[in-house]
């Protein structure tokens, strides 16, 4: 292997290497793989309210930083269940945290209407089938009509 | 009859349109509050004055007053910043400020050059009480009546409009009920 080489395959290592060093949290630790699990859960499951299309764990604003730290706190450090994890930030920053929001009768149309909606399409699209698809045999005057515009050289008025 | 029919999809595009055009009048980054109606969260912090020892709601109870969050680094501050001086000075309403995620010695520059809105000031680095506030953008002001409970947010800088008519009425109102 040329000198050259080394340097590239080297310089490579070391830059894949800064990547966690660079990121603006510290290195978490955790003690079982659930703990981690449910940290991890967590910040996909959240929403960052500076950009709110990005999760927590997305999310580079400085809020969504210190929000990591307060679910690693509450999670890792003190032990909590999920729930009062949740609890916690939604009594501060309400519904509008969780990607996934609770049921309750005033989010009854998210979580249902797309369901009512396909339902209600796909019987129309039905209806309209069945309808289209519906045949009887001609009259004798549709079969004579049928017949002579068939046999007739006369192709419409546009053909005139 | 087959009239009727063909309405339906006029009729559906039309409620649609009619949800996307209320949608589109509403800003998304204000989210509502849940603390709004809840006590306000306790807290106690230094004053930005070094050593000047420690304020939280506690001092103001009794009173209706304002919270006010606030940084340096905060454009919507600069721009708010006339009306909390109006609000304080002109109406006399009581501003609690809370400057978050800043340094001292800028905010105590900023209170110098500009003018001090505030009765006090907490000093809020890390931003800690800032989390138990559901602060996500500042500027943030809050309507706190006299029994410590909030009554109003307005998230991003505060407008003269917004201040007169909606901020010095709710205040007023709630002082009448506390005077009764």
């Amino acid at each position: 292997m040329s000198a050259a080489w080394r340097t590239m395959i080297a310089g490579a290592l070391a830059a894949g290497m800064a990547g966690p060093l660079i990121a603006g949290d510290s290195i978490r630790e955790f003690e079982n793989p659930a703990e981690e699990n449910r940290y991890r859960d967590l910040l996909e499951e959240v929403r960052c309210l500076v950009c709110q299309n990005q999760s927590l764990e997305s999310s580079d604003a400085e809020l969504a930083q210190d929000l990591r730290n307060e679910v690693y706190r509450l999670v890792v450090i003190e032990d909590r269940s999920r729930e009062e994890a949740v609890d916690f930030l939604t009594q501060r920053y309400g519904d509008f945290v969780l990607y996934r929001p609770p049921m309750q009768p005033s989010t009854w149309l998210l979580w249902f209407g797309p369901a009512i909606l396909l339902v209600l399409g796909g019987g129309i699209a039905a209806m309209i089938v069945r309808q289209r698809t519906e045949s009887r045999p001609l009259t004798t005057e549709e079969h004579e009509r049928a017949r002579h515009l068939l046999s007739s050289d006369d192709d419409g008025p546009e053909a005139r | 009859m087959l009239r009727a029919r063909y309405l339906i999809p006029l009729v559906l595009f039309l409620v649609i349109a009619v949800f996307l055009a209320v949608g589109l009048t509403k800003d998304p980054s204000r989210v509502p509050s849940p603390l709004i109606g809840k006590p306000v969260p306790d807290f106690e912090l230094p004053r930005l004055e070094a050593n000047a020892g420690r304020i939280g709601p506690e001092a103001m109870q009794g009173e209706v007053w304002l919270l006010n969050i606030w940084a340096t680094w905060c454009v919507g501050c600069r721009e708010e910043h006339h009306v909390l001086m109006e609000a304080a000075s002109r109406n006399g309403v009581r501003i609690l400020g809370l400057d978050y995620k800043d340094e001292r010695g800028a905010a105590l520059r900023w209170l110098d050059q500009r003018g001090d809105p505030y009765f006090a000031s907490a000093f809020d680095p890390e931003g800690r009480v800032g989390i138990d506030l559901g602060v996500y953008g500042v500027p943030e002001t809050y309507v706190i009546d006299a029994d410590g409970i909030i009554r109003h947010k307005t998230i991003g800088p505060v407008s003269m409009k917004d201040l007169e008519q909606e901020i010095l009425p709710l205040v007023r109102r709630l002082q009448m009920g506390a005077d009764s």
